[in-house]
């Protein structure tokens, strides 16, 4: 590098200085990333737009149980008569809600415990040896413990899920903060006599965001699984409102006669966790530096 | 000239999982107001563990200090976190080897240098924006405005320590430490940067403590010197004495490895036999005798004491005496 300018640091200055339009073109090029990005699009659409043209997910209708798909009821219904399209969207409703909800505590605490971690060597062995603890449980059966101990409801689920991925992120940005540490412009803030706060959330913070951002996605496809399976097992949205882990467990005994009541829920999942998987891999690649020199 | 900072004796060991290793020994010096410090030795002697001690850099959990640090006639070492917090950066500054990675790749320059403006100064957002780019021009670096916008990976080594080092000047600092800061660079780069510092030197009045291996460097800019082997000060005098009459065999050492301009650069300079000793086997008696060409088997019975040669000339070993009439091993660094 001189201190003239040439035609090639002219279009190195441009493309910086687009940063975030670069990423958005990079982001169109990977196939499975937008894939995924789309298919999370159109459930969520769907969510939210569902009480517009989906039914009501809780209304009885005794003369229609257990109707198969059909143009009134495109997901058939369910032994009390209820829209299985109805549940299935208000269901996507509810996951959705967990899944983001509890991605973005985990991403607000892991970072906080994982920065602090990395800069206090006490804290460290103290937040680490508990993330350890709770790392050491299986993630279904903590999250039915911690649901047993606060009640069936859908906020404790969240708390439930919060706990159980929180070390997840944390160790994430632990590590990568570690690394961000080491290096000597963490020393030169040091010797300008920039405090701990300045250091930790103004210059290490936006270092350790993109590892975050992409644990945060795989969060969310681990919520959404976790709170299905909770439901399931019955300790997790509680019962009659729908949640596509509760519409597997109703479904369960009657596979036989009426299979739409657990393959559209079980389709559902599938695809949706299957879209932010692929959004979450993208990410990680579009994010990581050395992605684009690799190819 | 008042001493500025005058430190006393200073000892820092560290902690470590073999137990603890003490990597500054006993060092003293001091550096006066508009006075060029030279401290040199190979890799490993504790260069920047004393530098990074003055300021207290070091993890405070693993790190021991003991000694003096009198700056402006106050002692470093009673200072807490919070008071040391507004001498770094304020009083003294620290300019560091490597510009790759002493900023943020995250932040644009000029965010980087008004962040450190108004860490400083009290003033608008706007008018510390201006005097970054009045310490940039100050630097020399072409097109100063321009630099403001652009992130660390756009510009050169040079061009980065000439940020590093308008970052340091954003204080008027009475006390400059440079660690290697030209090791990274190219030959014209480091000529050029050494003799900005020499300027803003001159046009601030500080002082500086400049750590390098290079004894080059130490003849075109530094006033005194300071050689230190594994830990320990083993000679310190003036410039001139220090390459006319060195006295200890590992400054003389140092001097015949170091190439000279004009020399013929594919023959083979002698070096210094051996390598520093980790700081797990500190040898007893004399710490270069192993490498020591005049080594004597006293050398090795008794822990050598620094000698003192005439009023400003210091030596750790018993040979001293001797060596100091002898003519320096290659008259071609006498300057
Ligand atoms: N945090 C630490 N814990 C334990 N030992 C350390 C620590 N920091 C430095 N040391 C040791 O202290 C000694 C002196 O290191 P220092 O970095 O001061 O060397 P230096 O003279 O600056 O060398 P260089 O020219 O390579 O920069 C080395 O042996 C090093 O291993
Ligand atoms: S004391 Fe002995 S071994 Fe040490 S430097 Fe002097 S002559 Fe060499
Ligand atoms: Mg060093």
């Amino acid at each position: 590098m001189t201190d003239t300018m040439t035609v090639g640091s002219l279009n190195r200055l441009n493309k910086t200085y687009s940063r975030r339009s670069m990423f958005l073109r990079r982001f169109g090029a990977h196939k499975l990333a937008m894939t995924g990005g789309i298919v999370l699009a159109i459930v969520v659409a769907v969510a939210i737009l569902g009480p517009v043209f989906a039914g009501d997910p809780l209304t009885l209708n005794p003369s229609q149980r257990l109707a198969p798909p059909s143009l009134d009821h495109p997901f058939g219904t369910d032994n009390y008569g209820r829209d299985t399209f109805a549940r299935a969207v208000a269901g996507a409703r509810v996951s959705l809600l967990v899944g983001a909800v509890t991605a973005l505590i985990t991403s607000v605490l892991g970072a906080i415990v994982g920065l602090f971690a990395a800069y206090n060597r006490i804290a460290d062995t103290i937040l680490m040896r508990i993330s350890d603890g709770l790392m050491a449980f299986p993630a279904i059966l903590l999250a039915i413990a911690i649901m047993a101990a606060m009640g069936q409801q859908t906020s404790n689920v969240i708390i439930a899920l919060s706990i159980v991925f929180t070390p997840y992120v944390a160790r994430i940005v632990r590590s990568a903060a570690l690394v961000a540490k080491e290096q000597t412009y963490v020393e030169a803030l040091r010797s300008q006599g920039a405090s701990l706060f300045r250091i930790l959330w103004i210059n290490i913070f936006p270092n350790v965001l993109s590892p975050l951002i992409v644990q945060a996605t795989f969060v969310f496809a681990d919520s959404i699984i976790t709170e299905a399976a909770l439901s399931f097992l019955g300790a997790g949205v509680p019962p009659p409102a729908p949640s596509w882990g509760n519409m597997l467990l109703d479904g369960k005994t009657l596979i036989y006669s009426a299979w739409w009541m657990t393959v559209f829920p079980g389709a559902f999942i599938m695809s949706t966790i299957l879209a932010v998987n692929l959004l979450g891999d993208g990410l990680r690649d579009l994010l990581d530096p050395t992605f684009n020199r690799r190819k | 000239m008042t001493k500025l900072l005058d430190v006393i004796d200073l000892r820092t060991s560290f902690d470590t999982e073999h137990g603890t290793v003490t990597a500054v020994d006993g060092v003293s010096f001091s550096v006066a107001q508009g006075e060029v410090v030279g401290i040199v030795g190979e890799s490993g002697c504790g260069k920047s563990v004393t530098a990074e001690s003055i300021l207290q850099l070091l993890d405070p959990s693993s790190t021991r200090y003991s000694g003096q640090m009198n700056f402006d006639g106050e002692d470093l070492l009673t200072f807490g976190e919070e008071a040391m917090r507004r001498i770094r950066g304020n009083r003294i500054a620290m300019i560091f080897q490597d510009p790759m990675s002493a900023l943020n790749p995250v932040f644009t320059i000029g965010d980087q240098l008004t962040e450190a403006v108004l860490a400083h100064r009290k003033i608008g957002k706007r008018s510390a924006r201006s005097a970054a780019v009045d310490l940039l021009d100050k630097t020399g670096i072409p097109e100063p405005e321009r630099r403001m916008r652009q992130y660390p990976h756009q510009l050169s080594g040079g061009q980065r320590q000439r940020v590093m080092i308008a970052m340091a000047l954003s204080c008027d600092p009475e006390l400059l430490i440079a660690d290697e800061p030209t090791t990274a660079l190219d030959v014209t780069t480091q000529a050029q940067i050494l003799r900005l510092l020499i300027e803003l030197k001159d046009e601030f009045n500080a002082g500086i403590l400049f750590i390098t291996h290079d004894l080059g460097v130490v003849a075109e800019i530094c006033d005194r010197v300071v050689v230190m082997y594994l830990g320990e000060v083993v000679e310190s005098t003036d410039v001139h004495t220090l390459f006319d009459n060195p006295a200890h065999p590992y400054t003389r050492g140092l001097m015949a490895s170091t190439p000279d301009v004009g020399s013929d650069p594919s023959a083979d300079l002698p070096i210094i036999p051996g390598s520093v000793p980790t700081l797990h086997n500190v040898p007893s008696g004399c710490r270069f005798a192993d490498r020591c060409p005049f080594a004597l088997p006293e050398c090795r019975e008794r822990t050598v004491e620094l000698e003192v040669l005439s009023p400003d000339h210091t030596s750790r070993c018993i040979r001293s005496q001797e060596l100091i009439g002898n003519s320096p091993v290659k008259d071609g660094m006498a300057r």
